[in-house]
């Protein structure tokens, strides 16, 4: 292993992805191509492409500097260069500015010497130059990274903007082996390696993987008992069913979306004294919740986010959203959230658009347009007017400002408590009119005392918190959209050049993005308001090459732990190869041909026998061919992540509330302690910290796969939080415990409950002799000194406008109930257990 | 390749370059109870708790955090990096330009408005380094500085720029800085994570990727700290444990250790399952030491007023008492850099924040002999343009610039009063001795001792390093 080999190895990479895309060039030495990208090749961007590149307004001199060839070819005085020999190339004489007739570039803008001296060591070097095709029009910031990636066009051939062909199911050598298409995939690709998928899983560990798989949740004992009894040939058919039918599992895909969604009930950075709730975001989360336990075809559900607002303007046959009390069902318009739910950004329109395109195209494309704001996509064949073509259809909607203009989701009865919401939100609207008024008057009238200034500024923040109390909690509030219309004048847009806003370009017709339009120079334009609708349609579409691919794809991963490309965000040219990339267009088709279904989909998963295969790793030979499991020659360990953790841990307990959907909680108050976490209040620019110890992604970007770490605050959640130490406590405090009165039964008991199984004879004797030995008395319990309250500081930060939403109350609102006894020290001890936090 | 269980020991500086080092897989622990592979019929008969507690005591229990030597001798034996993130303006700060201000409001050919810096610049130092107003205390030790004027990145994108700074990568998810130094250097505290970040509030623009150990062993992950709180118990929420004394939480971690042993020799597996057991040590030791380590109540009153009763000068103070205390990397977040209007007010209060705590740090870590064998950066993701940014009307600010920004360097494996590399005369773009992320991070790689083309990690069947294949080291500013 020597020293020098990581380094060629990466280069040499390098070297032959370039290759294979230009075999008529000699290949480049890792040194000389290092030499061109950071010597040259800025150089010629910034100072010559101007006016010799494709890119060139005018060419001068018929003289392209931007590929290798081209360069040799010279222009209309001949060669510009002559490898090896910087002394006969014309391009050197320019640039040492010898020649009054050819100086390069014009206007005494000569080059500073130590670039002079690059450009001859270049051609004396013999000019090695990557280039093959036309430089990507980019900004000049970009052109001189060191990354070779840079030296070609984005290729329009990447197999995922190639159309979904359904591929022949493979036969195998073990066709009795395969319950559903899926496994033909799997073996086939096995068999070609020599390798055989593991012995199934034993049912234990089927049910608990399943169960929480499809619901987050672990399996009851019932639930358990019942699989194990049941000798039918469908009897793990049947609990495939029963969960997805269980309103749980709706809650725990929803989970999924909502990362993908950048969901948050706030809205980051806002507006002058605005509140930064949205009086709707839990709508939002409820709509995704039913849409997942619906079976909503996804095609509809991609319609709904993007355009629900259309839709029901289109069947209640009107041109403006109903007031609350009008008839007429709209409760897809909660739908919306997934455009209108990220941060605000101070108000900057470019911003928040920027940030619609993102979520919209990474959610359901997999393609990172947002990179075309400033420069042409750098890796992806998306050019900037492209992302400006969907900066128009966004421009040309908008969102209510205020909750009390969001529509309601039902017709309104005018109940006492709504009335009062109203009156109340009447008085609060006006106090804001007459402050807002003297304000304007007092500013018109010259300068503000300092003392004045800040008591108004006061009085504004006071009255928009009481705003967003009241949209928010009062109990006659009535569920709203956070919903996005058409602006009064749908139009086009120019390109904001460098994304400048001061920097108008050409203007771009709203419509879909060039490489996934079937004919990309005759794309339809959209002209039905702002184009939502087309453009939902668009991506929607059978015929949409990334669509269905990047959903089949995002399915795969939650189900298996990986997906079948590693990049749920990204299928583009930088995303990872697909291990199974005929599986994943065979999984794309029959999800169209399914109508769409998620559920379908999913029982073509889980039902297969690669699903049901055993964990074991104890395959040297396999192990070395294959050491992560991109063959899935066996089931992944997977970790629960937050929210499975900590439902799991209140539904052991028993302390799980059952109801799905509401309001959001806070993470101090006691219904983090009996809610499903997804129900908790997100605040975009805080975060709570135990959700961030836990890789809760940024709410602030759309997030397919989480991070998993394993830091020591994670354990020390699990050590020493009241949460979990009281909720063991209760464990051990219902009737079904402590009416046992035999040591084992009383072990068995906890075991089944946390771990969903039997312990052997030999945990039953370890955990005997752990309760057995804690000791009495006043050594058995830490002295009395409660958790510090927070500092006074602390809690002046509660007071802080930013910082309105901390969280510095106890998790759950749980607090240290006294001593423990030995049994409950046993169920806090099995919490703490890897096998608690794992499945496989 | 093949590998060899036995002597996986890098041939040159003692870390392995086998990932499988890093994992308690079945193989490992089978081997380390000195049976093969074919023997594991005989489980039944085997006794994996006391095997398990023979393997752990004859070596070191595979903890990856011992500290180890690098390839060479290094000055700097920890690193602090103050990460202004939100890409402050170079020539407001450490690169002045009179020609800029000289043009001040004029239109200038490449397009945009010049906005001449409304501060102003003065020679500090025997050196004579010229640095802005607003950075007046830290300039105060221009003679231990090194600024690097001619910085350059990628892409001027907050979230891309501030985690390609951190991990070198653009795209795909690498591990970051701290992580690559822990997992080269190890650590020489094993009671506090190695790698500590420190934050205010919410999670840093790019989130958790700016911390990640990625591919790496999973102890290399940075551990993330608010720091807005200010008594440890709100920092490092649950770091007391208010039921059980420490002897009976001792014990009760043992049975749960045998437990996790009973359920990873049935599984026979995994890397996953050895590295959360290893964090509950961590998090057991960590109680005591971290309420030590985190209280600044225990400085005395002329420390702290030195650094300030400030969010960044508890941030400092306490970076400053973990790296004394062995932490190999902190890692401080100093936000709110994004200056498009309003430049004038805004970067002379964002500047106050950090310039008197910068100046204690140094002074601190210098009276205590600490800032040879510290490491100090300081700087942001990019820089920002010379012109107005129109978004500011009449109270301007500048806008992105990937092409110029400064970067200052402190302390360990540096040397002091130097300036290094140049941008333009309007300060638009670095144009001498240019110096890119990866040659930063290469630099700060060989202040520890580290060739950085040689700290590499196999995977995926490939050896990746922090600074991808480029990466020259900044070697005029080293001591």
């Amino acid at each position: 292993m020597c020293h020098g080999f990581p380094f060629a190895s990466a280069t040499f990479l390098a070297a032959v992805t370039w290759a294979a895309g230009s075999a008529q060039v000699a290949p480049i030495s890792p040194d000389d191509l290092q030499f061109f990208e950071t010597k040259i090749r800025p150089v010629l961007a910034d100072q010559c492409y101007r006016c010799h590149s494709d890119q060139a307004e005018k060419l001068r001199g018929g003289l392209h500097l931007d590929t290798r060839a081209a360069t040799l070819e010279g222009g209309e005085s001949g060669p510009a260069l002559v490898p090896g020999k910087p002394e006969e190339s014309r391009l050197i004489e320019a640039i040492r500015y010898g020649n009054p007739d050819l100086r390069m570039p014009p206007k005494g803008n000569k080059l500073p010497d130590g670039v002079i001296a690059d450009f001859v060591e270049w051609v004396r070097r013999g000019a090695p130059d990557p280039r093959t095709t036309a430089a990507i029009v980019a900004a000049p910031t970009t052109a001189g990274s060191t990354s070779a990636a840079h030296a070609y066009a984005p290729s329009k051939d990447h197999w995922s903007f190639k159309p979904v062909v359904q591929p022949a199911v493979p036969t195998t050598q073990h066709p009795d082996w395969c319950r559903t298409p899926v496994d033909n995939f799997i073996l086939a690709d096995l068999e070609t390696s020599g390798m055989q998928p593991s012995p199934a899983a034993d049912r234990r560990t089927l049910l608990r993987r399943v169960t929480y798989d499809l619901t987050g949740l672990p399996p009851t004992e019932n639930e358990i008992l019942a699989f194990l009894a049941d000798a039918s040939p469908d009897a793990y058919a049947k609990v495939v069913e029963r969960l997805l039918a269980s309103p749980h599992y709706g809650e725990h895909w929803a989970r999924y979306w909502l990362d993908v969604a950048r969901f948050a009930d706030t809205k980051g950075t806002v507006k002058r004294r605005e509140d930064p709730r949205y009086a709707g975001a839990w709508t939002y989360r409820d709509y995704v919740i039913d849409a997942f336990n619906t079976d909503k075809p996804y095609n509809t559900f991609i319609t709904e986010q993007l355009a629900a607002d259309a839709l029901v303007l289109k069947s209640l046959g009107r041109k403006t959203l109903p007031a609350d009390q009008a008839p007429g069902d709209r409760r897809i318009l909660a739908a919306l959230g997934f455009l209108t739910l990220g941060n605000q950004f101070d108000g900057n329109p470019h911003d928040i658009i920027n940030d619609r395109i993102d979520v919209t195209t990474k959610a359901f494309l997999g393609l990172t347009v947002s990179c075309a704001r400033c420069h042409d996509h750098k890796f992806d064949p998306v050019p900037t007017k492209d992302y400006y073509s969907l900066y128009g259809i966004f421009a040309s909607s908008t969102q209510p400002r205020r909750a009390i203009d969001l529509p309601t989701l039902q017709p309104v009865v005018e109940t006492p408590a709504y009335l009062d919401y109203i009156a109340q939100s009447k008085t609060l609207e006006d106090k804001e009119t007459t402050l807002r008024t003297e304000f304007q008057s007092l500013r018109r009238a010259g300068e503000i005392a300092p003392d004045k200034r800040r008591q108004l500024l006061r009085e504004q923040v006071v009255l928009q918190s009481q705003i967003g109390d009241l949209d928010t909690t009062h109990p006659g509030a009535p569920p709203r959209a956070e919903v996005l219309t058409d602006a009064g004048y749908p139009h086009d847009y120019p390109v904001l050049i460098r994304g400048e806003a001061q920097n108008k370009g050409d203007v771009t017709p709203r419509r879909f993005l060039s490489i996934l339009s079937p004919d990309p120079d005759h794309r339809p334009v959209y002209t039905d308001g702002s184009g939502r609708l087309d453009l939902a349609r668009d991506i929607a579409s059978p015929a949409n090459p990334l669509t269905a691919r990047v959903l089949v794809n995002r399915l795969w991963q939650q189900h298996f732990g990986e997906g079948i490309v590693p990049t749920p965000d990204d299928l583009g040219n930088q995303s990872a190869p697909p291990s199974h990339p005929q599986l994943l267009d065979y999984l794309a088709s029959r999800f169209v041909q399914d109508g769409w279904s998620i559920k379908k989909l999913h029982r073509l998963i889980v039902l297969s026998a690669t699903y049901q295969q055993g964990g074991a790793t104890n395959n040297a030979a396999y192990t070395a061919k294959d050491p992560y499991n991109r063959l899935l020659w066996h089931y992944n360990l997977r970790r629960l992540d937050l929210e499975e953790m900590h439902d799991s841990i209140l539904a052991i307990a028993g302390t799980l509330d059952p109801a799905v959907g509401g309001t959001s909680v806070r993470l101090s108050s006691e219904g983090f302690a009996t809610r499903r976490a997804l129900y908790t209040f997100i605040d975009r620019r805080n975060p709570p910290e135990l959700f961030t110890q836990f890789d809760f992604p940024s709410p602030d970007v759309p997030s397919g796969r989480r991070y998993e770490t394993t830091v020591p605050q994670q354990s020390l959640f699990f050590m020493n939080n009241p949460l979990i130490i009281e909720t063991a406590r209760k464990l051990t405090q219902r009737p079904e415990f402590t009416t046992l009165t035999r040591t084992e039964d009383r072990v068995i008991s906890l075991y089944v409950a946390i771990l969903q199984r039997q312990p052997t004879f030999r945990e039953i004797a370890l955990a005997t002799a752990y309760v057995k030995s804690t000791p009495t008395g006043a050594s058995a319990n830490a002295l009395a000194t409660p958790t510090p309250s927070p500092s006074f500081r602390d809690q002046r930060q509660l007071f802080n406008p930013l910082r309105r939403f901390a969280e510095t109350g106890p998790v759950g609102g749980a607090k240290n109930q006294g001593p423990l006894d030995a049994w409950a020290r046993l169920a806090h001890a099995l919490f703490q257990t890897n096998e608690a936090v794992f499945y496989d | 390749m093949p590998h060899d269980h036995h002597s996986h020991a890098h041939p040159c500086c003692g870390i392995s370059t086998n990932p499988e080092d890093y994992f308690l897989t079945r193989r490992q622990f089978l081997s380390r109870v000195g049976l093969g592979l074919g023997a594991l019929s005989l489980a039944s008969v085997i006794d994996p708790l006391s095997a398990f507690a023979d393997a752990t005591t004859a070596g070191n229990g595979g903890n990856l955090l011992l500290p180890h030597a690098p390839h060479f001798p290094g000055k700097a034996k920890s690193v602090i990096h103050i990460f202004a993130q939100g890409a402050p303006s170079h020539v407001d700060t450490w690169d002045p330009k009179p020609a800029l201000s000289a043009l001040n409001n004029q239109t200038l050919p490449g397009g945009g408005v010049a906005m001449g810096s409304p501060f102003k610049f003065k020679k500090y130092g025997r050196a004579g380094i010229e640095i802005s107003e607003v950075f007046a205390k830290t300039a105060q030790h221009a003679d231990d500085l090194a600024v690097i004027r001619s910085m350059w990145t990628d892409i001027p994108a907050h979230d891309i720029a501030t985690v390609f700074m951190n991990t070198g990568a653009l795209r795909i998810s690498k591990p970051s800085l701290g992580s690559w130094i822990v997992y080269g250097l190890g650590t020489e505290n094993q009671n506090l994570p190695g790698f500590i970040s420190l934050r205010t509030g919410g999670l840093p623009v790019g989130g958790a990727a700016n911390y990640q150990a990625a591919f790496l062993p999973g102890v290399f992950q940075g551990s993330s700290v608010n720091t807005q709180a200010t008594t440890v118990d709100q920092m490092i929420q649950n770091i007391r444990n208010s039921y059980l004394p420490a002897s009976e939480q001792r014990r009760q971690l043992d049975f749960v250790n045998q437990l996790n042993t009973l359920h990873a020799y049935n599984l026979q597996r995994e890397a996953a399952l050895e590295t959360r057991l290893q964090s509950y040590e961590t998090a057991f030791r960590m109680q005591t030491e971290a309420t030590d380590a985190f209280d600044i109540r225990k400085e005395n009153a002329t420390t702290r007023a030195a650094y300030g009763d400030t969010n960044t000068g508890r941030q400092l103070l306490i970076a400053r008492r973990l790296v004394e205390r062995g932490v190999r990397v902190v890692q401080v977040w100093h936000d709110g850099w994004d200056h498009h209007q309003d430049l004038q007010e805004k970067l002379t209060a964002k500047a106050a924040e950090i310039d008197q705590p910068f100046a204690a740090l140094l002074g601190d870590l210098k009276q205590r002999g600490l800032l040879d064998s510290t490491l100090i950066v300081w700087g942001g993701e990019f820089g920002r343009k010379p012109t107005k940014d129109r978004n500011g009307f009449d109270n301007p600010g500048r806008d992105h610039n990937a092409k110029a920004f400064s970067v200052v360097m402190a302390g360990g494996g540096v040397k002091g009063g130097v300036v290094h590399g140049a941008t333009d005369e309007l300060g638009a773009a670095a144009i001498t001795d240019k110096v890119h992320v990866h040659d930063l991070h290469a630099t700060i790689l060989n202040c520890l001792g580290f060739d950085h083309t040689k700290l590499t990690y196999r995977f995926n069947g490939r050896d990746f390093r922090l600074t991808d294949n480029a990466g020259v080291v900044v070697r005029p500013i080293l001591a």
